[in-house]
Order: structure tokens, then C-alpha cells, then sequence
């Protein structure tokens, strides 16, 4: 049927599968190009490296993330590591004074300020080349870090990198649908890398030119989403930013929903002001494909997302009130639910574009699967991927925008 | 900066081109669909028409021949309901206002009534009963929804009933002559054995206006009772061991 509605949701649809088609077409253009940087070089060509770890009441994992560290494949004496701690209440400061001393360790302590000012206290006793900035419960793969600097050796311009982040072991459901969702921005990741298009070096774990913080300045609060903004900081500069997809770290995740609601929400919400505050971007030629193409789908992606949500609630209502009246008339035994005949699937149009846009998700899925080197296919961490994803981001975004609305209100006064 | 022009250009035409086939496949699965309706359409015409010339043939044949022969239109109840889903669901995907719906909804409008009055000339001719309903609706109409719901019901529990699905929208002047001939003022309203019912009519009420119905409910009632003589016989027979 062709109304107003048909024809929106058939546009939506048409930029949806847009974006898809985008990352595709970047994909074949530079398919020969994805193992370009896979050189291991002299040891003696590796610059000097400082990790930067905020840790606010990181007692558990702290350790064991620098134990990562040093463990890596890398000149001991180019590997430096400056621990801060965060105003902590809990037993991190005695965690990290056990390894004072160390030649490759410094440590620090300050008074509880977030994590940007963390981050900016250790950015001025860095002495190195490159300077990398790294979550204190996330852990290192051996060979990432070598993957990742020979970026910087075989490309001078090269200011900032982004690592790629994957979720360790996944325990819950939860983080088995993260560990698909992970995979899937390595995917799109690396495409945005490929056409300096990254959206964000993930604070998790990336690497920059200790000179850029020079020319740029240090960390921003950023509504809670530094690492956001820094990267919009960086494309607004008109700095190289890539991505590395086979410097591997991985992070726990949030293990419950009610914890990655929250996560995402900060994400959400901190996206939303940071596009205000660098909308001069949007679309703007100046700034490449991320004003034309990253900044674009981002906030895009959110408006679709929503749509659909509310069709599929809309739709389910309707069908539930239908079957609850059926009920009510002729009783439950006369109901069919499953009377499947090909004949009543639904084809119009909009239906069929849809399906054809979870085509290429389910394929970028797969590419995202063979970039990372993740071998097992788990059928099952996709299903709860697509479950909890086509519920969740919906509400984490009708919040945020909640948020976003309110948060205005109160300032105006 | 060109050759990222370009891959914008190309990346909207591939676009395009998934979109155009999208279309075109949507289409495609349409049309297939409209031409299946269009020749079971054409095939109940065919069967209508057969019967009807058995029947001007009457005079020479006899009414258990028309019964007998394999295409007549008697017997074609379920596809004739059948139809009226698949044609309303074409009307849900193409909209009211699609040409292949209207032309599909003129055409089985005039073979129900077609066979409705078959079926009254079978009726009078042959003095064999056959229970149907006229069912007169409309598009946007709740009741009407209601009532769709209560006549697939009774479709499903008595077969033998002939329901006809009659759009009051379709603009033919069979219908428009129905309309006035039966005296039909609401959406919905059912005729049944020549007596007009205007306004919703439960399961219970239609079970009570078809006689034949009434018919069948005791002979099951019968049948059932002597079913249950027989098991209570056995029943005492084994406590007697």
C-alpha cells in the first residue's frame, strides 16, 4: 500500500541499506590491502611507548592488566607504564605501591577528578615517541602491541591509532551478545580506517603521537565520553586516524543487562552532546568521510533503530489485540496461530527491504568474524546478539534523548 | 577527494539498483499472486458455468446427475472461501485503490452471487437444502471485523454452510441490486434462508437462524447418545464380571 508512511519508512530503509552498501564497496576496493600492514620490522626501529592506566577502584583486575602489558612481544626498555590512581576507595593504591620500583612502572595518585584528569596528570611525565592510553580492566594480546606501532613506523603521518577491542571470554548472555557486536564493529572499524573515517579511538586501547597532545591539548571530561570526543577533536584537526584490527584487547563487558543499559546509555547520551558541541562537522567537506560519512550514519543509525522499534511494538500490539478479540469471540480453540500458507507472506516492498538489511548485517557479522581471526561460529551468541540488540538500544536511546531534553531544560533556567 | 566522490556516486547507484530490484521483486511476488487468484477465479467461473448449463439441461437430466459430476460448482465451498481470504489480503498489501484488487474483487463478487443463485435454482429444482449466508461487510468497519471472525468459525465448524463475502464497497450494479433487494442498511448484515439480519450477529444467534444446523446438532446429539449407551453397556457388562 503506498501512503506517507510506506514512503518514509521505505526511505529510511533505502539509507540504511546505504550505509551497508558503503562499507561493502570500501571492503572489495581495499580487500588487498587489509594485511598491507602486517610487518614485523627490527627491534631496534620500535619507538619508545608510555601506557597510560586511569584506575578508579580497580583492586581486581588492575594487575593482571599490567601484567598484560609487560608481557607483550616489545623492547623492554621502549615499554613504559604510568598507573594512575584515581582518588580510589578501595585497595588500588596498595596494589600499585607493590610495584614501585619497577624500572618500566610509574605510579601516581591524585585526588578522585574523573578520568580525563587522570589521564592529563600522566600526560605530563610522558617522555616517549608514542603514548597509548589503556583501560585498567582490559588485558593485552602478546603480539598486539607490535602489530599496532608498526602503523606508526610505516606511516609518518600517522597521529592516532585505535586497537581493537573484543570481549574476553564471555561468561553471561549478555557479554556473548557483546562478543558479536565486537566483532562486528572490527568489521566496520577497519572499513572507517580505511577512508580515515575512524569514529573513535576506543579508550580501551589506543595509541597516538605524544606530539599531537602538543598541538591538540590533553583529555576533555566530554560528558563522560573522552575518548569521543578526542577523536572528533582529531578529524577536526585534520589528523590521520586509523584503526588496527589485529591489535587485540580484550575487555570483560558489562555482565547484565541493567550494566549495559547503563554503559550504553553514557555512550548514548555522550554521543548526542558531543555531536552539538562538533556539529560544524555534519556533512562538511572539509572533514572528509567522517563529516560526510561517519558523523552522518551515527546519527542516523539511532533514528532508524527507533523506527523500527516502534513498528514491531505497533505491529505486535495490533496482532495481540486481534488474537485477544478472536479469543473473546470464538474461544481459544478455534484460534490458529501458525497457519503458514506462502501465500499470505508479506511482500510489499518496505518488508522486503528489511529483510534484505538484515542480510547485510548478518554479513558484516561474518566479515567482522574473519578480520578479528575469531574461528568458532557460535550460532547461539548471535541469537542472543539479535535478541537483546533489537530491544535494548531502542530504550537506551529514547533515554538519552530523555536526557538530553531534560539536562536543556534545567540549564536554561 | 574525486575518488571518494565517486565512491559516494557508486555506492548510491548499487544502492539504487538493490532498490529498483527490491521493487521489482515485490512486484514480481504480486502479480504471482494476483494471477494464482485470477485463475482460481477463472476456474470457479468455469465450474459455475458448467453447472449452470446442467442445469438448462435439467429438464432432460436429473438432479443427482448435476450432484454427481465432478466439476460442479456445489461442491466448491472451501476454494470459494478460501478466495475471499486471499483476496483480502492482496487488498491489505496492494491497498483498496490497486486496479488488480479491484478487478479481482468485481469478478469474485459476481461468481458468489452467480452461485448463489445457482445454488436457490438447485434449492427449488431439486428440493435439496442448502444452508447459506450472505455476508455483507465493509472495509473499516470493527463489527464488521468481529463478524469475519464469528463466519470463519462457523465455516470451519460446518462446511456444508455456503458463506458469501460480499464487499458493499465493490462498485457493481449486481451487487447494488443485492443491496437494495435484500434490504440491507448496515454493515455488517447477514442473509440467511431469504430473512435479512442487519447489525452483528453472534455464533449462537446464526447456529439458531440456520435450520439445517439445528438439523445437524441433534443428529449428533442422537448419535452421541447412543455411543455413550453402548460404552455405559459394556461398562456394566465388566462390573457384572
Amino acid at each position: 500500500m503506498i501512503n506517507a508512511f510506506e514512503i518514509t519508512y521505505a526511505i529510511l530503509l533505502f539509507w540504511a541499506i546505504y550505509f551497508q552498501v558503503f562499507f561493502l564497496v570500501v571492503f572489495f576496493e581495499k580487500r588487498d590491502k587489509i594485511h598491507e600492514n602486517d610487518i614485523v620490522y627490527r627491534d631496534n626501529l620500535y619507538p619508545s611507548i608510555s601506557f597510560l592506566i586511569p584506575c578508579w577502584n580497580e583492586e581486581n583486575t588492575l594487575l593482571g592488566t599490567i601484567q598484560s602489558i609487560l608481557a607483550s612481544d616489545y623492547p623492554k626498555d621502549k615499554l613504559k607504564i604510568i598507573a594512575i590512581d584515581d582518588g580510589s576507595t578501595d585497595k588500588t593504591w596498595e596494589r600499585l605501591s607493590e610495584l614501585a620500583g619497577h624500572p618500566q612502572i610509574t605510579i601516581l595518585k591524585k585526588e578522585n577528578g574523573g578520568k580525563h584528569t587522570a589521564l592529563n596528570l600522566a600526560l605530563k611525565q610522558v617522555k616517549t615517541d608514542l603514548v597509548a592510553s589503556f583501560d585498567a580492566d582490559t588485558k593485552i594480546d602478546p603480539q598486539a602491541l607490535k602489530n599496532a606501532v608498526s602503523y606508526f613506523i610505516k606511516d609518518n603521518t600517522l597521529m592516532a591509532l585505535g586497537g581493537a577491542v573484543l570481549i574476553d571470554n564471555p561468561q553471561t548472555i549478555v557479554q556473548k551478545a557483546q562478543s558479536v557486536e565486537y566483532q562486528m564493529f572490527s568489521f566496520s572499524k577497519k572499513i572507517l580506517g580505511f577512508i580515515g573515517g575512524v569514529f573513535v579511538v576506543p579508550g580501551a586501547f589506543s595509541i597516538f603521537r605524544t606530539k599531537v597532545f602538543k598541538k591538540i591539548g590533553g583529555y576533555k571530561k566530554a560528558y563522560n565520553l573522552e575518548d569521543v570526543e578526542l577523536t572528533m577533536r582529531l578529524q577536526e584537526a585534520g589528523m590521520k586516524v586509523d584503526h588496527c584490527h589485529t591489535a587485540f584487547v580484550s575487555t570483560k563487558g558489562p555482565d547484565s543487562l541493567k550494566k549495559l543499559f547503563k554503559q550504553r546509555l553514557r555512550w548514548s547520551y555522550g554521543f548526542i552532546l558531543n555531536v552539538r558541541d562538533y556539529y560544524k562537522l555534519i556533512l562538511n567537506k572539509k572533514y572528509g568521510n567522517f563529516g560526510l560519512f561517519t558523523l552522518p550514519m551515527n546519527i542516523f543509525a539511532p533514528i532508524i533503530i527507533l523506527f523500527v522499534f516502534f513498528l514491531g511494538v505497533y505491529r505486535l500490539v495490533l496482532f495481540i489485540s486481534q488474537k485477544i478479540v478472536e479469543i473473546n469471540l470464538v474461544g481459544f480453540n478455534s484460534i490458529n496461530l501458525f497457519n503458514w500458507d506462502m501465500f499470505f507472506t508479506n511482500t510489499q516492498p518496505t518488508n522486503l527491504l528489511a529483510i534484505s538489511m538484515y542480510v547485510f548485517i548478518i554479513l558484516s557479522i561474518y566479515l567482522g568474524k574473519r578480520i578479528s581471526k575469531v574461528k568458532t561460529l557460535n550460532l547461539s551468541h548471535i541469537f542472543y546478539f539479535m535478541i537483546i540488540y533489537s530491544i535494548l538500544p531502542p530504550l537506551w536511546i529514547l533515554k538519552s534523548i530523555y536526557n538530553t531534553a531534560t539536562a536543556k531544560a534545567i540549564s536554561w533556567r | 577527494m574525486k575518488s571518494s566522490t565517486k565512491r559516494y556516486l557508486n555506492v548510491f547507484l548499487i544502492t539504487t539498483v538493490i532498490f529498483l530490484l527490491v521493487l521489482w521483486l515485490s512486484n514480481e511476488l504480486s502479480n504471482r499472486k494476483i494471477t494464482e487468484l485470477k485463475s482460481l477465479e477463472d476456474q470457479i467461473g468455469l465450474n459455475i458455468l458448467s453447472t449452470e448449463t446442467r442445469f438448462s439441461l435439467l429438464e432432460k437430466t436429473s438432479c443427482d446427475h448435476v450432484m454427481a459430476s465432478k466439476d460442479n460448482s456445489i461442491g466448491l465451498n472451501s476454494e470459494l472461501a478460501e478466495l475471499a481470504k486471499k483476496v483480502k489480503f492482496m487488498e491489505s498489501q496492494l491497498g483498496v485503490n490497486n486496479k488488480d484488487v479491484i478487478s479481482l474483487n468485481k469478478y469474485y463478487t459476481l461468481l458468489q452471487i452467480k452461485d448463489y443463485l445457482l445454488t436457490l435454482e438447485f434449492h427449488t429444482r431439486c428440493n435439496e437444502n442448502i444452508a447459506s449466508i450472505l455476508y455483507f461487510h465493509k472495509v473499516d468497519c470493527s463489527a464488521c471485523a468481529k463478524q469475519s471472525i464469528i463466519l470463519d468459525k462457523v465455516s470451519s465448524e460446518y462446511p456444508e454452510v455456503r458463506i458469501y463475502w460480499l464487499d458493499k464497497d465493490t462498485d457493481t450494479p449486481a451487487l447494488k441490486t443485492m443491496t437494495s433487494l435484500f434490504n440491507i442498511k448496515d454493515s455488517p448484515a447477514l442473509v440467511i434462508g431469504e430473512k435479512t439480519y442487519n447489525g452483528f450477529q453472534s455464533y449462537e444467534q446464526i447456529e439458531s437462524y440456520i435450520p439445517e444446523i439445528q438439523k445437524w446438532k441433534k443428529e449428533k446429539e442422537n448419535a452421541l447418545k447412543a455411543a455413550q449407551t453402548t460404552s455405559t453397556k459394556t461398562v456394566s457388562t465388566s462390573t457384572k464380571k
